[in-house]
């Protein structure tokens, strides 16, 4: 019953992480640019940009398995015109479709930020639409604002600290470090900026959470038709394994997170090119158990 | 009639919880085991047939629950592949050869279990078909739902469940009809609608 | 009752049923499909007319059939699941021979030919060594229609001048009732029960009428619509409980206490009709004092009537003329004394009304309220609103308790006091008509009647002492037919340890595996219903109809009618069993009466269901009763046993009814102290007795057999909901889940009937109820039973 949704477990963390991930480094590609040089951040930032494709087309896959009868996945944009469902796959497509155009532009060098910015807005609608397919249900539990801190702040904190740990091993790498003019510091804020805002929506979502978990236990025992009627309330096994989950992935996640910070702010970059990674596996356990416990509410039961 | 719009009508203070309804959807649109697009719920304690307080001070109703074939139907809305649409009488149809399977309609529904997804092959206890001969095979990996037997209602019958009812506590017919019989009833009869506040529009009234 | 109905009466072109009913049948032909009309015949009595549609032989759904009149239009949710009964997953296939030991269930398939050698060697060879009664049929209710139900068991046995058992069921109050009506032991009691929508006063007593009848509740919910008063009596609130104005919540066994009240309320306000009492009832009759029986003209004159040859014996009853004030014959009295004591000719004398009166004085709502636990205002307002709110009508459950009789006899008392009978809208008892205008004893009795009966409740004793009647009556077989009675009578141990080892030879005919197939040493397999001709007429609507035979019999199935063919040619009543079904159908349909009626095989073979009835019949029209004076004898002047088994009963307990405490269920019981709950075994609407146990579809819904008990009571015992409890008494037990549920009253605790041995964890449901013997009624008394409960184990 846990993992019974993983499908769509993984396909919302990797379309998050596609997202965020291309997002940032679009960001970074933009910002940095000045005072890095291009060459140097189009070199730092590429490895991502590259991997971006595959990890929404990994996502893509996995969502095919949630589905009963997966040959007619193709009929999944049909109702562009109402269907949230249909939006998502229509923007995950174009997400796609434009990092394949991104990705013949890199492979040539000229990857034009136009269209990169283009891809970015394609990849966020699709996580928008991803949210609100959620937030349109009758599930108690989904139909909440924490269902877009929860996808949106996937996105932004998967996109921090993926292109943290790119910038990081780019820095820590031997080569890199003999150029002369980089601006360790600039970078430096930057990263904490974003892991700053990644920890601010994680306190977003704890408060969410803590505001959410009260209205989950709907009374069973009104005696009313449209209660007797309304989709099924949570059983308090349901309720206590959301809880559990959300909490302990929450948890997860602020530690992986404040690790990062405390790297930032007091560590070397070659400390940080190992501790990073184990923030970083913190976080995405963090966030699997998040969804987990998110997915754990429905669709079925 | 140019201008059909069905509605379905249930008396409350008839309905005896028989679950005749039930079983006659259940046999007529051979349904799979454990799938019952028609079910009756007690409106009172929380088991079948049991009522609401404590002994002698009681009360108990039923409540047969089936899809309510919105006006706005929010399933149709959530669906992504058109398998579920409305049809212009109002019925609310699933196609099953058009179905993914991503029970979006089952989560967008504001009722509880009135779609019903067939996670595997759907199984029978009898190796061959029952029930009325119009009906669509139900295949493994869709979703399910009460057609009003549309079936039956496109020659001029009734819903099975309407037509067994051995209570006399459901009606079916057009309300766009003023003469007809549950036009004549809702304008004389107290009802209600379940969820009303959900803004979908449900084409199923509930006398009181 | 919908748009559709336009529909249907326009497609048929003209009202004419006849018209419609023929084209439904054609246009049921389209699409590959047959459509066939059959009668749904179990024992719930509403005879739902079907259409069994049939597709490459088997029969793929059962729908609602119409009749002329759409007010009979009827069908519930076990008519509609025929096609999974048809093809059991129990559905017992072939002839079988038990192999292992008796109740394991280990059988050997035998050939027709094999089984039914066996069985006329075992009958002939019983006969002649221990007489012609040593074998027995054993049937009941398993089918109510004409030739594959009773009957045919009753015209070989009485072929074979072999025993027969008598139900012996749960109908005391219905030989209550009947003694007063004079129609006995019997139903064919009530109004049509679409009538009950006439009423303005309907009390549902004891009945679980939605779950059993919803067809009769269809009805009531008309009258309610229209404006009745609608008043449940039961102590645990029903679905008919939810629904009424008013809801009496009883002790379990004080309903003839409430009846006698009502009438002594209604006999002390004078709400009674006189001039209905004086016409229609014994209420002016003159009983001695001396011998309780009314004055009759013979006891004045002193001469005995000669009974005239062809002629009932005529003696006129005596009554006193209040004009002349003296004793006279009843038709020559303009004005006869309703009350009073007199003598007449040197005979002290009193109105069987004032009799009455005085019994019931014993019954004012004060006294009847503490027996009833409710407020005595209850039975007022009851009484009045039955007495003054008219036409009444009586919708009775079965009082299942061992004073059943009385309850009976005072509903009785009731409709002869305000006339709440014989019209529209006023009707007491169980059943409509059934079998009428029909030549149905040449079926039963081609050479007589010689079958001695036995009821059930007294086998024991008879297989125990080898006499019946005093004299010498060994039983060794017997033979059960429509009648699952391991599971449906009482004291399920006593029966499988004393009653079915005391029998050489047991064969069992069923169309599914039961509990009693289990102890048979041959199991012959039943076709169904659909699978065979029928004839069919009421009771609870007014048609003859002709059942078709849909679709052969399934594996190596026989109807009921076949299989005793064959036993009876082999036993040498070749001749008697040569007639087809549609010969026997014809020969009892072959009456004057019928014919009148408009029956005639030719009508029956293509309309299929004839209208013989008018709609909402009135029963004893005009105030006809079978009784000895043709009047409502709510005072009985000779009561005798319902069956003459050559026991003596107390008369003088029985001329007026008095309460009388339930044999075991009442709280001044010893044995309460011990078992303090009262153990039903209610019916449901998810089985029809045991019929319908395993039915797939019906288990989804209703998977598993649970105790609902009231929460109060539970916890005294520690019981959560869920936890599996043990119900139980000296007799047996059953483990089960506990339901909580504030229905019940508390005291009471409720298990519903018809699950067979397997589908308990431990034990049967029946394995609690006894077999105490009334002597009179000669019923059993499945509620009045008392058990504790304690829990066996914890709901994970």
């Amino acid at each position: 019953m846990l993992f019974k949704e993983w499908s769509l477990i993984v396909n919302s963390l990797m379309l998050q992480l596609a997202a965020g991930m291309f997002a940032f480094l679009a960001l970074y590609r933009l910002i940095l640019t000045g005072d890095m040089g291009s060459e140097n951040v189009i070199t730092m930032t590429s490895p991502g940009i590259v991997l971006t494709g595959p990890v929404v087309l990994a996502g893509m896959i996995a969502s095919i398995f949630h589905l009963g009868s997966p040959i007619r996945a193709y009929r999944s944009i049909v109702n562009v015109g109402t269907s949230w469902l249909s939006r998502e796959i229509l923007f995950t497509g174009a997400f796609f479709a434009f990092w394949l155009a991104c990705y013949w532009m890199e492979r040539n060098g000229n990857l034009n930020p136009v269209l990169m910015w283009i891809t970015v807005i394609a990849s966020l609608l699709a996580v928008v639409s991803m949210a609100y397919i959620y937030y349109s249900t009758e599930k108690p539990g989904w139909f909440s604002f924490n269902t877009f801190t929860g996808f949106i702040g996937t996105a932004v904190i998967f996109g921090s600290v993926s292109s943290t740990i790119i910038i990081f091993n780019s820095i820590g790498s031997p080569d890199y470090i003999k150029l002369e003019y980089i601006k360790p510091d600039y970078i430096k804020s930057v990263l904490i900026i974003s892991s700053l805002v990644s920890l601010l929506i994680l306190i977003i979502r704890l408060i969410g959470q803590f505001k959410l978990f009260p209205t989950l236990n709907i009374n069973k025992d009104e005696f009313s038709m449209d209660r007797l009627v309304a989709a099924a309330p949570l059983t308090s096994e349901q309720i206590s394994l959301f809880k559990l989950l959300t909490l302990w992935g929450l948890g997860s996640s602020i530690l992986g997170m404040a690790l990062i910070l405390l790297i930032l702010f007091f560590g070397t970059i070659k400390q940080g090119c190992t501790v990073i990674i184990v923030a970083a596996i913190l976080i995405a356990l963090g966030e699997l158990l998040g969804r987990s416990g998110f997915y754990s509410l429905g669709p079925d039961e | 009639m140019a201008n059909n719009r069905y509605v379905m009508l249930i008396d409350m203070k008839r309905c005896i919880g028989c679950h005749t309804c039930a079983i006659a959807c259940k046999q007529g649109n051979n349904l799979p085991n454990q799938i019952w697009w028609n079910r009756v719920l007690t409106f009172g304690g929380p088991t079948m047939d049991t009522p609401h307080g404590a002994f002698p001070n009681l009360e108990m109703n039923f409540l047969t629950l089936n899809c309510q074939h919105c006006e706005d139907p929010a399933c149709v809305k959530a669906c992504p592949a058109e398998a579920t649409y409305k049809r212009e009488d109002g019925v609310v149809m699933q196609d099953y050869e058009l179905c993914l399977g991503c029970r979006m309609c089952i989560m967008a529904c504001p009722y509880s279990n009135v779609r019903s997804y067939n996670e595997d092959r759907p199984e029978y206890y009898l190796d061959f078909q029952v029930g009325d001969e119009l009906v669509e095979e139900q295949e493994k990996g869709t979703v399910s739902k009460c057609t009003f037997c549309h079936h039956r209602i496109d020659e001029g019958l009734e819903p099975n469940c309407v037509e067994v009812c051995p209570a006399n506590a459901r009606f079916f017919g057009n309300i766009e009809d003023k003469n007809s019989t549950v036009s004549q009833l809702l304008e004389t009869r107290k009802y209600t609608q379940l969820l009303v506040d959900k803004g979908t529009g449900p084409s199923v009234y509930y006398l009181i | 009752m919908t748009d559709n109905e336009d529909i249907r009466e326009s497609e048929s072109g003209e009202n004419d049923s006849t018209d419609q009913t023929a084209q439904a049948a054609q246009t049921a032909q389209a699409a590959g499909e047959k459509k066939y009309s059959c009668m749904c015949v179990g024992n719930c009595q509403s005879r739902c007319r079907l259409f069994v549609h049939v597709k490459d032989g088997k029969a793929v759904k059962t729908s609602m059939a119409p009749f002329s009149d759409p007010r009979y239009n009827r069908v519930c949710l076990r008519g509609l699941s025929h096609v999974q009964r048809i093809y059991d997953p129990k559905r017992l296939k072939y002839p079988m021979k038990r192999v292992g030991e008796r109740g394991e269930g280990k059988f050997e398939r035998i050939s027709w030919e094999e089984a039914i050698d066996i069985i006329v060697t075992k009958f002939k060879g019983y006969q002649e060594e221990f007489g012609k009664q040593s074998v027995a049929f054993s049937t009941v209710s398993g089918n109510m229609a004409l030739l594959n139900g009773m009957h045919s068991s009753y015209r070989l046995a009485n072929l074979m001048h072999a025993s027969q058992t008598d139900y012996s069921l749960d109908m005391a109050d219905t030989f209550g009732l009947g003694r007063v009506i004079g129609s006995g032991g019997v139903f064919n009691q009530s109004n049509d029960p679409a009538d009950l929508a006439n009423a303005k006063t309907i009390i549902v007593w004891a009945a679980n009428i939605t779950d059993s009848h919803p067809h009769a509740w269809r009805s009531v919910a008309d009258a309610q619509e229209a404006g009745a008063k609608v008043v449940v009596i039961d102590p645990r609130f029903t679905t008919a409980a939810s629904k009424a104005d008013q809801w009496i919540s009883i002790r379990p066994g004080s309903d003839p206490a409430l009846a006698m009240s009502m009438a002594q309320v209604i006999i002390s306000e004078k709400l009674y009709d006189t001039s209905y009492m004086l016409d229609h009832t014994v209420a002016p009759f003159l009983v001695r004092e001396d011998t309780k029986r009314f004055l009759r003209l013979s006891d004045i004159t002193g001469e005995k009537p000669q009974k005239k040859p062809g002629k009932k014996l005529k003696d006129p009853y005596v009554v006193w003329d209040t004009e002349n004030n003296e004793g006279k014959v009843l038709d020559q009295v303009k004005r006869p004394a309703l009350e009073g004591t007199f003598t007449v000719s040197g005979f002290k004398v009193t109105t069987a009304f004032s009799l009455l009166k005085e019994q019931m004085s014993a019954y004012p709502p004060k006294a009847a309220a503490k027996m009833c636990d409710i407020k005595p205002e209850e039975i007022e307002k009851l009484a009045r609103l039955y007495a003054t709110n008219k036409p009444s009508s009586i919708y009775p459950g079965f009082i299942q308790y061992n004073n059943g009789l009385q309850t009976g006899h005072a509903w009785g008392i009731l409709a002869s006091l305000t006339g709440n009978i014989a019209k529209p809208g006023a009707s007491v008892g169980h059943c409509g008509l059934s079998l009428y205008n029909l030549n149905v004893l040449p079926l039963l009795f081609p050479k007589g009647k010689t079958s001695p009966i036995i009821p059930w409740v007294i086998l024991k004793d008879v297989l125990r002492s080898g006499e019946f009647h005093g004299k010498p009556h060994p039983i060794k077989a017997m033979y059960f037919h429509g009648s699952n009675v391991v599971c449906n009578a009482a004291n399920q141990n006593q029966i499988i340890n004393t009653i079915l080892p005391a029998l050489d030879f047991i064969v069992v005919t069923d169309m599914v595996e039961t509990d009693t197939t289990n102890y048979a040493d041959i199991v012959l397999p039943a076709s169904h219903w659909f699978e065979r001709l029928e004839f069919v007429q009421g009771p609870d609507q007014p048609y003859s109809t002709l059942s078709e035979k849909a679709i052969e019999p399934a594996f190596e199935s026989k109807s009921d009618m076949d299989i005793y063919r064959l036993i009876g040619k082999g036993m040498g009543f070749g001749e008697f069993f040569e007639p087809t079904d549609e010969d026997f159908i014809k020969m009892v349909i072959d009456t004057d009466a019928a014919r009148a009626a408009g029956l005639t095989w030719e009508r029956l073979k293509k309309e299929k269901a004839i209208q013989t009835l008018p709609s909402c019949w009135v029963n004893w029209k005009g105030n006809k009763f079978p009784s000895p004076s043709g009047r409502l004898e709510f005072y009985l002047e000779n009561p005798k046993p319902r069956l003459d088994c050559g026991i003596e009963i107390d008369q003088s307990r029985e001329h007026l009814p008095h309460f009388e405490p339930p044999f075991e269920a009442w709280p001044d019981n010893p044995l309460a102290k011990k078992y303090p709950l009262v153990y039903h075994t209610v019916r449901h609407r998810w089985r029809l007795h045991s019929q319908w146990y395993g039915t797939p579809w019906l288990r989804e819904l209703d998977p598993e057999p649970a105790v609902r008990i009231n929460p109060v009571d539970a916890k005294a015992r520690g019981i959560k909901e869920g936890d599996i409890v043990e119900v139980f008494n000296d007799r047996g037990h059953v483990v089960i889940k506990a339901i909580f549920s504030e229905a019940q009253r508390p005291g009471i605790v409720t298990v519903p009937k018809g699950w067979q041995k397997e589908q308990f964890i431990a034990g049967s449901y029946q394995e609690l109820t006894h077999d105490h013997v009334n002597t009179s009624d000669y019923n059993q008394s499945f509620y009045d039973v008392l058990c504790q409960v304690r829990k066996v184990q914890d709901n994970e």
